[in-house]
């Protein structure tokens, strides 16, 4: 329960008591419903996006080429996306008012943000060249960005799994 | 800690997890717990990834111009690590209190749907293999798709384990 007369952020108030929000918490039924979708959301997501760095790092697939594996795989990373997105934020609106200043959620989503952020510099600079990448290994600015996919990744499922802890 | 009055060597087992050093230490420690719980996430999206992209590729959805059948063999390794990970991180979460998940009523269907799901992902490569033959390549598509259900089953009954 939220005490009244707690310094809640006004906007964490508005989406803590929007029907969405509010709806999500109450019903028995919706939360673990939410919950199972952000579970099936991670193999769809991270499981595909796992796939193209191991191939970026030549360690999978190697038969087909970075860039065709990227492009086969997008629409799977997409869904994922939309799923984890839809789910994960209707599960944050429910719990906002009271998980708002937990240190594992600030530190998730300064992970998606730098996810993020390592995606579009990743388009923008090497990846443009993913045609042309020599047959034996990507440049090896494209594997210091799947390693660093991989391990962000991880770190936010594992950050995601310790909000529910603390 | 037994439950019935003649209870099973497998019973017994099962429920021994529960006085080994590791299970001990999980059920102690939260932190620990989650980690483990974390490692069991991390092997869903290893295991969960190479499997559905296996059977969308079957399918015809993902990798059109590939052979199916290589395709499925590059993943092999990915799916058989992620497995490995899920059992062993599995088994460590039980081990943290196995009394709660030998009376949990889904924990049974889990394992089963777990079964279930592994025979037909496996089922699939030898099948998959005479992709020539039409018939194969019809049975090798339904394969995939019973198998991308049963995968979601096993992942659907197994968030709700922890929830009930």
């Amino acid at each position: 329960m939220i005490q009244a007369g707690e310094a809640i952020p006004p906007f964490i108030s508005v989406i803590y008591n929007s029907p969405l929000a509010t709806h999500v918490r109450e019903s028995e039924i919706t939360f673990p419903l939410l919950q199972t979708f952000h579970v099936l959301g991670i193999l769809l997501m991270v499981g595909s996006i796992a796939i193209v760095d191991l191939r970026i790092l030549g360690v999978v697939l190697k038969e087909r080429t970075a860039a065709e594996v990227g492009k086969s795989l997008l629409p799977v990373t997409w869904v994922g996306f939309i799923v984890m997105f839809l789910s994960g934020g209707s599960l944050f609106a429910a719990q906002s008012g009271k998980i708002y200043d937990n240190i594992f959620l600030q530190v998730k989503l300064g992970l998606l943000l730098f996810a993020a952020l390592n995606v579009v510099i990743f388009h923008a600079t090497t990846y443009r060249s993913i045609a042309s990448w020599p047959v034996e290994g990507a440049p090896r600015s494209a594997k210091a960005a799947a390693v660093l996919s991989l391990v962000v990744w991880a770190a936010v499922v594992v950050t995601g799994r310790y909000i529910a802890y603390y | 800690m037994l439950i019935t009055e003649t209870p099973s060597v497998f019973e017994n087992l099962f429920l021994s997890l529960g006085d080994t050093g590791v299970g001990l230490f999980l059920a102690g420690s939260t932190a620990s717990f989650a980690a483990v719980e974390s490692l069991h996430l991390l092997g869903l999206a290893l295991l969960g990834g190479a499997a559905l992209v296996t059977d969308l590729t079957v399918l015809r959805v993902v990798f059109r111009r590939a052979d199916p059948a290589r395709i499925a063999a590059a993943l092999f390794p990915l799916l058989l690590i992620g497995l490995s990970i899920m059992v062993v991180s599995g088994v460590l979460l039980v081990s943290a209190g196995p009394l709660k998940y030998w009376l949990n009523p889904l924990f049974g269907p889990k394992l089963l749907a777990l079964l279930f799901a592994v025979v037909a992902q496996f089922l699939l490569y030898p099948i998959v293999l005479k992709w020539n033959v039409q018939k194969s390549v019809n049975l090798s598509k339904v394969i995939a798709a019973a198998s991308i259900l049963i995968w979601i089953t096993v992942a659907v009954i197994g968030r709700w384990v922890g929830l009930i």
